[in-house]
């Protein structure tokens, strides 16, 4: 049924290749993308060649099929899944909460992720003109203080920001860097 | 035969696992897989929650942000019309004054 102990394995090592004067090597020209991008995601990969009872293949490729997944893909995730240390008890109680939460988590994740990334996409837009917004900001309030309508209006979050809060916003929106 | 690619953590989880329940690679590839494919749900449930959890602050944290940052636009606006009113309201009233002189 199986065929032969083991199987073959070989550590891919791709990435750290170098020729011969010490430089990165050039990238080898790929025909199509999908080559190259598997090639890419192989690196520092241990690859091993297994061989696998006919019926778990024709499972685990049906399910795969059916799922959308490319091969390479889909059977490492199953197998990171397969190894998960999560015991008998610990899968019981996230059925449990899968049974009670799933609806509710499925339907607000998806537009939140998709209005997170426009949020983020429309601040950096703001962030851009921040600095000419509140020096515009602050030239209207003195004009209308001027012609006596200093009193009319409320103070603003935005009438104590320094140049650190302006970086801040610049920092996260702009160079997407949170730190 | 299969072709599978496995980063550094799992390669170690599955060499582990062989050696935990002695048997051979084939075996071992076979019965992680089923108990991958039993579980999938559940685990993707998890990584959803997960994910759920990682984004929801950041959701919050760029929607309050972007509230703010469009009220400051606005706010601008509002007051360049009140601005631009106070002017024509001036205006007018100079012509009149130079009218009633002339």
């Amino acid at each position: 049924m199986f065929q032969g102990k083991g199987g073959k394995r070989m550590k891919l090592r791709e990435g750290k290749r170098k020729g011969s004067n010490g430089h990165h090597a050039m990238p080898q020209k790929h025909s199509d993308l999908m080559t190259a991008l598997e090639e890419i995601e192989s690196r520092e990969k241990t690859h091993i060649t297994v061989a696998l009872p006919a019926i778990s293949e024709k499972k685990v490729a049906e399910f795969l099929k059916n799922m959308g997944f490319q091969w390479r893909e889909g059977i490492s995730l199953l197998i990171s899944y397969g190894l998960s240390d999560k015991s008998e008890e610990e899968l019981e109680q996230l059925k449990l909460e899968r049974e009670l939460d799933l609806d509710r988590l499925s339907r607000a994740y998806a537009p939140m992720r998709f209005k997170t990334y426009l949020y983020s996409e429309e601040n950096c837009a703001l962030t851009m003109n921040l600095r000419s917004m509140l020096s515009e900001n602050q030239a209207l309030k003195r004009a209308l203080e001027k012609g006596g309508l200093g009193n009319c209006f409320p103070k603003d979050e935005w009438d104590e920001w320094d140049e650190p809060t302006v970086e801040s916003y610049y920092r996260k929106y702009v160079f997407r860097n949170q730190e | 035969m299969v072709d599978i690619f496995l980063d550094h953590p799992t390669d170690k989880k599955f060499k582990q696992h062989i050696a935990t329940r002695n048997i051979d690679e084939s075996q071992a590839l076979a019965e992680v897989l089923e108990r991958g494919l039993a579980n999938y749900w559940l685990l993707e449930f998890k990584r959803l929650k997960e994910n759920y959890h990682h984004i929801k602050p950041l959701y919050d944290e760029f929607k309050k942000e972007n509230e703010t940052l469009n009220k400051l636009e606005e706010e601008n606006e509002n007051l360049k019309k009140i601005l631009e009113n106070r002017l024509q309201t001036k205006e007018k009233a100079c012509s009149k004054a130079k009218g009633a002189n002339a």
